[in-house]
């Protein structure tokens, strides 16, 4: 009895929660310090085993990327001189004091809390040959754990690295944007937790509207090269529902430049295979048909 | 400055090279028997019978690769919940049960006698199926994110035809094994301009790749090298060699045999770099 229910409970579909508005994340780099509470909290909350006590020696980045087991990640990028090498060592007048305090900063340090970017058309859930990757009622993309088979095609399909199969249980995970809780009205622990507002969690348009007013302030103050990543579509990929303010290049920040959906030449790639397939078929038949032993 | 490859390379190692390489051979070495049922019977009854024999094996081992390469082996039959179009995945499990059902009914037939116009109509009902299940991967792959994979719009073509050819390639072992030696002198003619039908794909594969600028998109300068170095070779050794021998081998059967063993070994080299080039392009990512 036991295997049959474990044999057919994948394919039994229950009802599908009614919609409720869009939700997302609007990531505000320019307000971010490091703290990695958000990393902390998203562990505690979704219960994640921890990665393991290492020191990296990249900045204060030792949890490196997303993972099956990390589903949130502090980017810290350093830009600042580099000391010049002499044959004795490092020259000491480039770490000169008063140029470190000079205004405007010779050097900035950049830092973004990394997260699922729960695309608007998400290449994952497309290639999901399960149905495990679902857009849940809030328009988030969700991984049912108990119907992934860990095949490992949404890793492929990712273009920014982001979900991952774990080595626990080998199944696909990645962020769910704290789906319980949004279900008993609370934030995400990641947003709860984060002490400057640099996560902001709340209905999409109302994130957007928050976003661009940020910009025109940021505008006012003087701080120029301020940009959102992933707010509207590109002509290669969808908007994102996690989007985020930048103010250097996304590469800088471990992002794709121009994103691209993996299946947007997909028709044509079938195209393509079906054409090989019949010049194949007409060598074959022409030779049987041609061919006088 | 190159942009940071941010993509993860997919857990797929060596099941998945096994599964590619006794996909290919399978779909095509059915391929070739159900034409030659159809089309030539009266000459080759017995080869085509044989490759029947030799198909179902193939898939009962390409399967058991298939399911061994999930992270939970278990679950190998949640991939029968869905059918999407868009995946090419879904596509491809849905071809390869069908393809496997028809490739077991051809061994049966085969093993109990069945007459034949039982064995020319499940030759005929297979033919589709095979010939999905041997382009099938190409898509699969090039509808990815990843560097190396995302640019080949030629490969579901290239698959195709390389199927065929490692197909074409093992008729060819039967033939020269079996004495036969008109058969032979059929299949080598057909490895051969599959072959150079092959080489084109390659090209194609390759153009398509490095034109759009997007080699380097394996990592740096030295690694695009390498990848163009390995193309080349694959061209030379794997198509090259086997287009020459099949030219010039006439009526040796030792000649013919390593034809067919350089083809199929081709055929499982280009593979597992295939399946190596996302690991190499981000090493720390895997």
């Amino acid at each position: 009895m036991g295997i049959l229910a474990d044999l057919f409970y994948p394919f039994r579909r229950p009802a599908q929660p009614p919609a409720r508005p869009a939700t997302g994340f609007f990531t505000d780099t320019t307000l971010c310090i490091g703290c990695k509470a958000c990393e902390v909290a998203c562990k505690q909350w979704n219960q994640l085993p921890s990665d393991g006590f290492n020191f990296t020696g990249d900045s204060y980045d030792n949890t490196q990327a997303l993972s099956g087991t990390t589903w949130r990640h502090v980017v810290f990028v350093e830009q600042f001189p580099q000391p010049q090498k002499t044959e004795s060592g490092f020259a000491p007048e480039a770490l000169d004091i008063e140029a470190l305090l000079a205004e405007p900063p010779a050097g900035r340090w950049l830092m973004m809390s990394d997260v699922c970017k729960h695309c608007g058309i998400a290449p994952c859930e497309i290639a999901c040959p399960t149905g495990a990757l679902i857009v849940n009622e809030f328009s988030n993309i969700y991984v049912q754990n108990d119907i992934c088979n860990g095949c490992g095609y949404c890793v492929a399909a990712c273009p920014f690295g982001v979900i991952a199969r774990s080595p626990l249980d080998g199944h696909a995970h990645k962020c769910t944007l704290c789906y319980d809780r949004q279900r008993d009205d609370m934030p995400p622990a990641c947003a709860k937790a984060c002490p400057t507002g640099s996560i902001q969690f709340g209905p999409i348009d109302e994130l957007r509207v928050r976003a661009h007013a940020r910009l025109e302030e940021l505008d006012a103050r003087g701080v120029s090269g301020a940009y959102l990543y992933g707010d509207s579509p590109s002509a290669s990929y969808s908007a994102l529902n996690a989007f985020f303010l930048l103010i250097d290049k996304p590469d800088r920040y471990g992002l794709p430049n121009d994103p691209e959906r993996p299946q947007l030449h997909l028709r044509g790639d079938y195209l393509r295979a079906a054409f090989g397939t019949l010049a194949a078929l007409a060598v074959i038949a022409a030779s049987l048909m041609s061919h006088v032993f | 400055m190159q942009p940071r490859i941010v993509t993860k390379a997919p857990p797929w190692h060596g099941w998945v090279t096994a599964d590619l390489f006794l996909l290919s051979t399978a779909s095509g070495t059915f391929t070739m028997a159900a034409m030659v049922v159809l089309l030539r019977p009266w000459e080759m009854d017995a080869l085509a019978r044989a490759a029947f024999l030799i198909v179902f094996p193939l898939m009962l081992a390409d399967l058991a690769c298939l399911i061994l390469d999930l992270g939970d082996p278990a679950r190998f039959h949640h991939m029968l919940r869905t059918f999407k179009p868009s995946s090419p995945m879904s596509v491809g499990v849905w071809t390869i049960s069908a393809f496997s059902f028809i490739a077991f009914l051809a061994f049966i037939a085969e093993i109990l006698d069945w007459p034949q116009s039982a064995i020319r109509s499940i030759a005929a009902a297979g033919l589709v199926p095979a010939l999905v299940a041997g382009a099938y991967k190409g898509v699969l792959f090039s509808a990815t994110a990843q560097p190396g994979w995302r640019r080949m719009r030629w490969l579901g073509g290239a698959f195709a035809v390389s199927s065929a050819s490692m197909g074409a390639g093992l008729m060819l072992a039967l033939a020269a094994g079996a004495g036969q030696p008109g058969a032979a002198r059929l299949f080598r003619f057909i490895v051969m301009w599959l072959l150079v039908l092959n080489a084109l794909a390659v090209r194609r594969v390759m153009g398509s790749t490095a034109t759009t600028g997007h080699l380097s998109d394996v990592g740096d300068r030295r690694a695009a090298l390498r990848v163009s170095l390995c193309y080349t070779g694959f061209i030379v050794a794997g198509l090259g060699v086997p287009i020459v021998l099949c030219a010039i081998g006439g009526g040796n059967s030792t000649i013919d045999g390593l034809t067919a063993a350089i083809v199929l070994g081709g055929g499982l080299a280009s593979r597992q770099f295939l399946v190596a080039l996302p690991h190499r392009s981000a090493p720390n990512r895997t």
